[in-house]
């Protein structure tokens, strides 16, 4: 499961120097934990990343000896990790942190603010992975969250959120997921027990990410089943559970509801989210095709995504003409990929498919055949083709995959009249969900209106404007009953 | 062989769990064996308590043939050596679950839940689709291991989010499931162990708490014993760590007497503990038996203790309604030879009298021995200096008596302490044969001064004499709101009465009135019932003259003789009950006789109110008898005074009448009558809380609005101060969906009155009321936050009530500032710098023109709020130990009444405590010495005086420049700044300079006669004329006036530099106070008294607020006691009797304002 999804923003970097921006999240996470506002700690986050691509070692730690008390045990194992990088891989193996004499000298500063030490973590962590020191990264995301279990702070939500995410990332890079799973366990519980929301989301994300890392798909669904999911608090998050769940939906044989779901994180994902649109359409596709639809072409040539999903295609021409040879080609070819993406065995699945779309083809193109034109026509080259063709074809009936009937005597099928489909309640239906839809989409975005408090107190009229205002109706009113004096 | 069946085993794992088409996979192979395989392994780990060591383990396999059906088991014994877990990274719980389905082999089932409960928090997914197999294990009586299984459960439902059914699974798990465990899962149970078993003990109301045995029964709910055993765990553990608060919390939450005390006695201060559990006991514990026998142990422990805090067992026993104790308690005191012990008695009596709890304050005195018998026998003693004793304190004693002149009490006491003074060296002499006779007349003497207190005369009189000497109002304010209210708006007019009232509430200070007799003629009807009425309010606590004060207006004997109008006269006999209030014996006799001569409604009106004030909380059935007598006649007017009096004589007492009162509400045809009464039945439910709840129901269920009305005042009076979660949410419900705007109004008002205890509480829950569309929920909104953060100046609430003053509604305007003086009062200047704000607001409020009349009223009641008492009073519901003061609280919910009945507004004087420190010696005098207030004195002094912008421009300049020139001659007089005296001396100057109405300042009063006569011509032609040149006069030299003020003060701060500033440094710091002094709560904490002082407060008490008894250091030298204003009590004639006729007789014009229809407008 190679899929590394960062779902963010990418603002334009507007500052000039990292640092400065840096030290800028400081006074905006020290007022979110004054305000207990969230947001301004999601702010600072996207600020900081912002910055990623252009963070150096230098920077960082120079951050580090700002943002952190001198002498502070997190000050010191940050900037071990740091100055590892710093030194390069050349002499990796002083393990001494440098800087430690450096920052005795400084003046032992006040305690820092949780939230500040889980910031540093999370920017070391970050820096880390990129800087593509992953080992490191697994040590110190390790020390973070034994540092944030000790506290229960509801302003630490955001960051503790994210530590989780990179926690989890660097694991799965050096490949030991299997390593963490109690500790998310242990943590979803935790999140649980203590209202943390956002937390809760995150988490069982990353469990579900974990369980599908080693093909648990049972796990998963158990785990999902037997936890309460309350609205989610993250767009990204809702849309790697839907994710998630689509596949758990389609491994599981209940297309529809995966199609649902994988569409949908399709939509809702950002579209700078490029490799978790990519795999979000892949399935999607595949789920599609299990369910006898055919997605349209546009579906694949979305700009960007041409060459990821190429095979993917090529797979629903080949499905789409009902072509058992062409398929059989197809998947042969693309079998690496496949496997890269684990569709593999959806693929399998597939060829039944395959046959229904081209029988369904057949159905439409005569009105009556008999059942060994339909063998000979769909390739079925065993021993008792008539039955085989036979039983697809009930099946298929039955499945309401194409409107025929079999006559088993004569050894035919009957193809019914195409139905006017205007004539029935399906129109009326399709418009109905897509109301529904809109309306949804409505009711959330002003769901999702936040007001500044107390901004209708400035409505208030003062006293002077109010005698004012009543002066003047008075006058009006006079004035009036003048004019009805004058009519006399 | 080993080996051979780990690879097929681990090969089966691998297979099932790497097949992602598990679903397919199981579809396909349908007709396949299904393989389930497992391994595992049982080690005699488990009991390695008992040292038996069983190597052996199992290894087995089961292979289940599901086509066939049959069963194909291989039983496999091999020595496992490594443990299970550590062969494998485990991916699924499938194999322990398979091997629970075993029915035969009860090993393989330890063996399976006892490495479940291990691998519990990583498959309990896996795990809860087989819950139900496990219940089964644990429901199943003959299994062994069936608390093992309940534990696992437990931990399922732990993760599934069943708390419920975790903790019960929990508690089966017996000692398996560790209280003390670092888990999460430990102390969330435990947690939820604790919330469960409070939850019971509420319920089960009362909880036989001094049982020891495990299990408990409350009330026919029968407390699991193994939740009584984890929560007792739980406790002891508190214990053994040496968290004692925590422990006495937990236990007074879980009502369990047992470990409360098992917590004081173990932890090593048990005084502070003690205290510790009564403030807990005061704010957290709601239900009142409990309440009750929380105090009773606390009282035995207090009195356990080796220097039995008695304040604290009389205040506890006050709570338990046990004047026994008290007595006994006082009695020991009083005996003993010990000073200090004797004036610790007199302080528990002062402190108890601040409790207000009149019934219990009578009961403890009618309990503690007689004095005649030993006065008796004191005489008969002697004999031999008699002739000292019988005599009138010769004038030449060092003791300078408070000239009460015909008082009765003083004087005796002041006899008695020379006589004993003169005994003295005698005692001495005749030390053999004296000293049980004397012993036994001291004692007479003490008990005698103790009853005094009890009684309500000593603190009275003290009272009074300090508001007396330190009344502070300012006429200004009162002239300006005369002047700038116009003349035919009665409202206004009598508003200004009242206000005048509350300013000089208890300082017996009439001057305004005298003054302005002319002016006051104009108030006809009830507006002059009420005026008479305002002298109670002046004249309150005068009780050797009250009569004299009142006897122009007061009814004469034998009929409606008198000045002729009832309406002085009701007013008269209104004004009595307010002077005697809570302290009416005298008076009592009176008022009945009045009720009884009188047939006049009105007369019948004032001599309810009377008694009912008069005899408040005394239960008294004769005066009952006679309320009821004069209800039954079916008067409006009468009848509602005596429906509201007879809850004030029963306040507090529920009985059976509440029901009689409340079906002659439905049945009378009056709505006044049916308020009095549904207030009355309030207020008979005062301080009821649970018990009061059945008549509450009936109240609020009522389709009559008025008695709706009443529910609310009764939830208010039942839940006082109690911060009642349930009542709370109650009334915030009647808030917003009663039909009738005054159940809303008065559902919001009432919350003041049950979050008195908790003010910062208040200004959260109303917030959203502030803002309702609803004008009356606003003003009850104003008005709750006005009761329960009366004299807090808490910002919240002003910032609350800031908007709400410049409402469009007028009645809401009025609201929000009567709330915003209650807040303000007593708070100063340099402390909240709103109050500036807030009285140029009220000042232009009243002088405003265009203002409605309702804002207007307000404006001048609040003006008389912000000074009441001569700046001397603050309002406290509570009193200093944080017990609620029934008067104040009873006054205030008849106050609030005043939206109904302009008179009422009277009953807020009950509310007024006197913010003082008075230190009083031995002998209950005020002796003459001085303490330091470590704090700027501008942080704590009374406001300035308001330059009232009506007083002509002349005085603008002068008043300022005035203050100025004579601070800054007093100041560089070059006092040395270490003789204190002088600095006082130049403080006192000030203050007179800052009392403008003081006869004695020789300048000021001309000044101000000068300026203040002038609009005071008597024909109103000229009047208006001087107003109006004035205000041409004001608007033409207003600019240049302020611009020269502006430099005048320059100047002077230039010249008076050096000095000044360097008096001001030391000003700055500390403040040196005497005696009786004003002091506001924030202040106590800067008190000190200063090394070599000859008087000490006693160790005991808390604060320095109130009545503080000395200890004499010194007690050989001459005390030189506090003198006080003798002119203050002597002269205080009745107003003549032409002026005494100008109010009272008056024809009733056409144009007489009618109280009975001001009710606000909609």
């Amino acid at each position: 499961m190679g899929l590394d999804v960062e779902m963010k923003t990418a603002e334009p970097a507007a500052a000039p120097s990292p640092l400065i921006h840096l030290k800028a999240t400081i006074a905006l996470i020290e007022k979110g934990v004054a305000k207990k506002e969230m947001r301004l700690m999601a702010r600072a986050i996207r600020q900081m990343l912002a910055v990623r691509r252009r963070l150096k070692a230098s920077t960082v730690s120079s951050f580090l000896n700002y943002a952190l008390p001198s002498g502070s045990e997190a000050l010191s194992r940050l900037l071990g990790f740091v100055a590892k990088v710093e030194l390069g891989d050349a002499s990796m193996e002083v393990d001494t942190p440098p800087s430690m004499a450096q920052s005795s000298q400084l003046s032992y500063k006040q305690s820092v603010l949780p939230e500040l030490e889980s910031f540093s973590y999370l920017l070391v962590i970050i820096f880390l992975i990129d800087q593509k020191h992953l080992e490191d990264a697994k040590v110190c995301s390790s020390a973070a969250i034994k540092r944030l279990q000790q506290f229960n702070r509801r302003t630490l939500d955001v960051l503790a959120a994210r530590l989780y995410f990179y926690y989890s990332l660097s694991y799965e890079r050096t490949n030991s997921l299997a390593d963490i799973r109690g500790t998310l366990l242990a943590l979803h519980r935790t999140a649980t027990l203590r209202h943390d929301e956002l937390g809760q989301e995150t988490l069982l994300n990353l469990l579900l990410r974990n369980y599908l890392h080693y093909n648990l798909y049972d796990q998963a669904e158990k785990l999902r089943s037997k936890t309460l999911r309350s609205d989610s608090h993250s767009n990204q998050q809702l849309c790697r559970y839907l994710y998630y769940l689509g596949k758990i939906r389609t491994i599981q044989l209940e297309y529809t509801d995966a199609k649902e779901c994988l569409l949908q994180a399709a939509r809702k994902a950002p579209s700078s989210a490029r490799g978790f649109r990519i795999q979000c359409t892949k399935w999607a596709a595949i789920v599609r095709l299990l369910l006898g639809e055919i997605p349209e072409r546009t579906t694949f040539m979305q700009q960007g995504m041409r060459k990821a999903l190429l095979p993917y295609f090529e797979l629903t021409n080949a499905v789409r003409i009902g072509d058992l040879e062409l398929f059989r080609a197809v998947a042969d070819k693309n079998a690496s990929v496949f496997y890269a993406d684990k569709t593999h065995n959806l693929i399998v699945r597939l060829r039944h498919n395959v046959i229904r779309t081209g029988l369904r083809n057949i159905s439409i193109s005569y009105s009556r055949i008999s059942l060994r034109d339909v063998a000979s026509k769909l390739h079925l080259d065993s021993a008792t083709a008539v039955a085989d063709a036979e039983s697809i074809v009930t099946k298929a009936i039955r499945d309401g995959g194409i409107d025929a009937s079999v006559d088993h005597s004569k050894g035919w099928m009957q193809s019914k009249e195409t139905g006017d489909i205007y004539s029935t309640q399906e129109p009326q239906q399709a418009f109905h969900s897509r109301i529904a839809f809109c309306l949804n989409t409505h009711n959330e975005a002003v769901k999702a209106l936040r007001f500044p408090p107390d901004a209708h107190k400035k409505e208030l009229e003062s006293a002077e404007k109010r005698r004012e205002r009543q002066q003047q109706e008075l006058e009006l009113a006079k004035h009036i009953a003048e004019e009805d004096d004058d009519e006399f | 062989m080993r080996i051979l069946w780990n690879n097929t085993a681990s090969a089966h794992v691998n297979k099932v769990s790497c097949c992602e088409n598990l679903w397919v996979w199981r579809r396909m192979i349908r007709d396949d064996l299904r393989l389930v395989g497992m391994w595992g392994s049982i080690g005699g780990r488990g009991r390695r308590g008992r040292g038996s060591k069983r190597h052996t383990s199992v290894c087995c396999c089961c292979c289940y043939c599901c086509g066939g059906g049959g069963v194909l088991l291989l039983w496999r014994w091999v020595w496992v050596i490594l443990d299970w877990r550590e062969m494998t990274v485990l991916t699924t719980a499938a194999r322990l679950l398979a091997m629970l389905r075993e029915s035969h082999n009860p090993i393989l089932k330890l063996h399976a839940l006892h490495n479940l409960n291990l691998i519990v928090d990583q498959f309990w997914t896996e795990i809860s689709a087989n819950l139900s197999q496990i219940q089964r294990l644990c429901e199943d009586e003959q299994y062994d291991h069936r608390e093992l299984a309940a534990l696992v459960t437990s931990k399922v439902f732990f993760h599934l989010g069943g708390l419920n059914e975790s903790l019960m699974y929990a508690l089966r798990a017996g000692s398996l499931f560790h209280v003390s465990d670092n888990t999460e899962y430990a102390k969330t149970l435990v947690a939820k162990c604790v919330d469960e078993y409070i939850s019971l003990a509420i319920r089960g109301g009362a909880a036989t708490t001094t049982e020891s045995s495990s299990s408990e029964r409350h009330d026919g709910i029968v407390v699991d014993p193994r939740l009584v055993s984890v929560v007792e765990r739980t406790l002891d553990k508190c214990m053994a760590d040496g968290k004692f608060k925590h422990a006495i919390g937990l236990a007074l939450e879980c009502h369990r007497l047992d470990k409360v005390e098992q917590a004081i006695i173990r932890s090593k201060d048990v005084p502070k503990m003690l205290s510790y559990c009564l403030r807990l006991l005061q704010t957290f514990v709601r239900r009142k038996e409990f309440r009750h026998e929380v105090l009773r142990l606390l009282v035995k422990n207090y009195e356990s203790l080796q220097q039995p805090d008695y304040l604290s067992i009389c205040q506890c026993c006050m709570f338990l309604d046990d004047p026994q104790t008290v007595a006994s308690i006082l009695g020991k005191l009083l005996r003993g030879g010990d000073k200090t012990d004797v004036l610790v008695a007199y302080q528990v009596a002062f402190d108890l009298f601040e409790n207000e709890n009149r019934k219990f304050l009578l009961s403890v005195r009618d309990r503690l021995p007689e004095t005649s018998n030993s006065a008796q026998q004191l005489v008969s003693n002697s004999v031999n200096n008699a002739a000292a004793a019988a005599a009138p304190p010769p004038p030449s004693a060092h003791v300078i008596i408070m000239s009460g002149g015909s008082e009765h009490g003083a004087t005796a006491i002041e006899a008695e302490m020379i006589r004993t003074e003169e005994e003295a060296p005698k005692q001495e002499s005749h030390r053999g044969k004296g000293l049980a006779a004397i012993n036994r007349s001291t004692y007479a003497q003490r008990l005698k001064k103790i009853k005094g207190i009890f009684s309500g005369d000593t603190p009275i009189n003290l009272t009074l004499q300090f508001l007396c000497t330190h009344n502070r109002s300012n006429l200004l304010v009162l002239r300006s709101i005369k002047q700038s209210v116009e003349s035919h708006n009665s409202v206004c007019h009598s508003a200004t009465i009242y206000s005048n009232a509350l300013m000089h509430a208890g300082t017996t200070v009439d001057t305004f009135l005298r003054e302005n007799l002319d002016w006051l003629s104009r108030a006809t009807n009830w507006a002059k019932f009420s005026a008479t009425a305002g002298l109670g309010v002046i004249h309150r606590g005068h009780l050797q003259k009250a009569k004299v004060v009142l006897s122009p207006y007061l009814p004469q004997q034998g009929g409606a003789g008198g000045s002729g109008s009832s309406f002085p006269q009701g007013g008269a006999l209104y004004a009595l009950g307010l002077i005697h209030a809570n302290h009416g014996e005298g008076i009592r006799q009176y008022l009945l006789d009045s009720l009884r001569n009188t047939g006049n409604e009105v007369i019948q009106h004032g001599a309810c109110l009377g008694l009912g004030l008069a005899a408040i909380g005394t239960g008294d059935e004769e005066i009952i008898e006679e309320l009821k007598a004069v209800l039954y006649n079916d008067s409006a007017i009468a009848g509602e005074a005596a429906g509201i009096s007879m809850g004030l004589v029963m306040v507090g007492t529920p009985s059976d009448k509440a029901g009689e009162m409340l079906t002659y509400a439905h049945n009378t045809q009056h709505e006044k009558i049916a308020r009095g009464l549904a207030l009355g039945v309030a207020l008979m439910l005062y301080g009821c809380e649970e018990e009061a709840d059945p008549v509450i129901d009936q109240m609020t269920r009522d389709p009559d609005p008025v008695l709706r009305y009443g529910g609310m005042y009764a939830m208010a009076m039942a839940y006082r101060g109690t911060a009642n979660n349930t009542t709370i949410r109650r009334l915030l419900h009647f808030a917003v969906s009663d039909v009738n705007d005054d159940v809303q109004r008065t559902a919001v008002l009432a919350l003041g009155f049950v979050l008195c205890s908790e003010p910062e509480q208040t200004p959260r829950i109303v917030s959203l009321l502030v803002e309702s569309y609803n004008p009356h929920v606003r003003y009850g909104a104003a008005m709750a936050i006005g009761i329960s953060c009366a004299s807090s100046g808490s910002n919240k609430a002003i910032s609350l009530l800031d908007p709400l003053m410049t409402d469009k509604v007028d009645f809401v305007r009025q609201g929000a500032l009567l709330g915003m003086s209650m807040v303000l009062l007593q708070t100063t200047e340099a402390r909240e710098p709103q109050l500036c704000r807030f009285r140029k607001q009220v000042e232009a409020t009243i002088s405003n023109k265009q203002e409605e009349t309702m804002t207007k009223m307000g404006a001048i009641l609040a003006q008389g709020i912000l000074n009441a008492g001569g700046c001397n009073v603050g309002i406290m519901l509570r009193s200093r130990t944080g017990h609620d003061r029934m008067n104040a609280i009873v006054g205030m919910a008849v106050f609030s009444q005043f939206w109904f009945w302009y008179p009422l507004i009277h009953f807020l004087s009950l509310t007024f405590s006197t913010m003082a420190f008075i230190g009083l010696n031995e002998d209950l005098c005020m002796p003459k010495f001085e303490f330091v207030s470590d704090a700027k004195p501008a942080m704590f002094r009374s406001s300035p005086p308001v330059a009232t912008p009506v007083v002509s421009t002349a005085s603008k300049i002068k008043v300022p420049a005035q203050v100025l020139s004579t601070s800054s001659r007093v100041k560089s007089q070059g006092i040395p700044m270490t003789k204190v005296s002088k600095l006082k001396a130049g403080k006192t100057i000030l203050q007179e300079d800052v009392c403008l109405d003081l006869p004695s300042n020789s300048k000021r009063p001309k000044i101000c006669s000068s300026l203040i006569i002038e609009p005071e011509q008597p024909t109103a032609a000229k009047e208006e004329e001087a107003m109006d040149r004035k205000s041409q006069h004001e608007v033409r030299d207003h600019q240049p006036t302020a611009k020269d003020e502006e430099e005048f003060r320059v100047t002077v701060r230039e010249k008076g530099a050096p000095v000044t500033q360097k008096t001001q440094s030391l000003e700055n710091l500390t403040e040196v106070l005497s005696n009786p002094t004003r002091i506001i709560p924030a202040q106590e904490k800067f008190l000190r008294f200063q090394e070599g002082c000859r008087y000490a407060p006693l160790k005991l008490r808390q604060g320095l607020l109130g009545f503080v008894m000395l200890n004499d250091l010194a007690p050989s030298e001459p005390v030189e006691l506090v003198t006080t204003d003798a002119a203050i009590f002597t002269t205080t004639p009745p107003i003549t009797s032409s002026a005494a006729g100008l109010l009272a007789e008056t024809s009733e014009s056409p144009l007489a304002f009618n109280h009975d229809s001001h009710r606000p407008l909609k």
